[in-house]
């Protein structure tokens, strides 16, 4: 339900999502290497699928968003692999709409690169279990970012929207928890058996900032 | 006398021939219409706003019950001129009673095609830049 539908936004608002997803995506991608394409694309695969995730929560129904692993795996890349799958989303399964793409990446995109920035923090703790606690929260942050956004577009909308924004947020609360927990988890596993599957932090180069 | 009628009627329904006389037509009218506004795993849309328009009149709106349907009485108008619109958060969904009902909703192709597909897209992309990354190196 993060995805907005076709017809529902103005097209200056559409424009300016595809605008706004494009720059970033020129911005993230500038210093790309043809290295690091399989990972962004293995990751984009699993963040594909993982709308087909449905759970009906009261008149609605959510699906899981996992921008939140983009943004712990892969960096300031997420944001282009998160734009890569709500098109194949899209284009496959209709979920959205083509019109939407910018406004939905950037709905999506934005929160993950916000994950990241908070799974950078893990440096500033120095308990084992860092990778856990701050991918936790990474991932929550990231759905509820996105539900935040989503909220504000559709509050632009008008007054009417004010209690659907406030449904769509309750809604994406049992999403926020899942995430928070299946992101902690992965974080913490990947950590022990994997580490330089997690984006590495500030500085040390390869798919940093 | 009345078996002389009788043949006399047959006589006349036999020479009349089908083309002339009184054509047999059918109408319809439909008294009340069932629109179901579900989601693309099947779930029902319950407590979603439904509203019919007319061009651009907007003649009857109401919302979903917790099955996802909403009844609607055209009352005298056709149901074929009229647009239906479903939105709630982001969702929006449209519909028109066409001469081929509801049914032009297109066969889908399976998920696991699609999502087979998608898979085949990022592989691609994978594959080519591992390709261009091995060049690159020798």
């Amino acid at each position: 339900m993060v995805h907005i539908s076709d017809g529902v936004l103005s097209p200056p608002i559409l424009a300016g999502g595809f605008l706004l997803a494009g720059a970033i995506i020129l911005l993230t991608l500038r210093d790309v290497k043809a290295e690091e394409v399989p990972k962004i694309s293995l990751i984009t695969a699993a963040i594909f699928v993982a709308s087909l995730v449905h759970f009906p929560v009261g008149p609605t129904s959510v699906h899981l968003v996992m921008n939140g692993l983009a943004g712990i795996l892969l960096g300031k890349r997420a944001f282009a692999s998160v734009a890569v799958a709500l098109t194949l989303q899209a284009v496959l399964f209709q979920h959205g709409g083509i019109s939407v793409i910018g406004v939905n990446a950037v709905n999506m995109g934005i929160p993950a690169l916000l994950a990241w920035q908070i799974f950078e923090g893990r440096r500033g703790l120095s308990s084992p279990k860092r990778e856990v606690v701050f991918g936790a929260v990474a991932g929550g942050f990231a759905v509820l970012g996105a539900t935040l956004i989503l909220s504000a577009e559709l509050l632009i909308l008008g007054e009417a929207f004010r209690e659907i924004a406030a449904l769509v947020l309750a809604a994406h609360v049992p999403i926020i928890l899942i995430e928070t927990a299946v992101i902690g988890l992965a974080a913490g596993f990947l950590q022990s058996v994997k580490p330089e599957m997690l984006i590495r932090a500030r500085g040390s180069g390869h798919g940093g900032a | 006398m009345k078996k002389v009628a009788i043949y006399a009627v047959l006589a006349i329904l036999i020479f009349a021939g089908a083309a002339s006389g009184h054509r047999m037509l059918m109408g319809y009218s439909i008294e009340e219409l069932s629109l179901s506004v579900f989601y693309d795993d099947g779930t029902p849309a319950g407590g979603v706003a439904v509203k019919a328009y007319d061009g651009d009149d907007l003649v009857a709106e109401g919302s979903t019950d917790s099955r996802g349907v909403f009844t609607f009485r055209p009352e005298g108008r056709k149901v074929e001129d009229l647009l239906f619109v479903t939105s709630s958060v982001g969702h929006r969904a449209e519909t028109r009673i066409g001469a081929a009902g509801v049914a032009a909703v297109e066969p889908e192709i399976p998920v696991a095609m699609k999502v087979a597909a998608g898979f085949g897209y990022l592989l691609g992309i994978a594959g080519i830049s591992m390709i261009y990354a091995s060049k690159k190196r020798r």
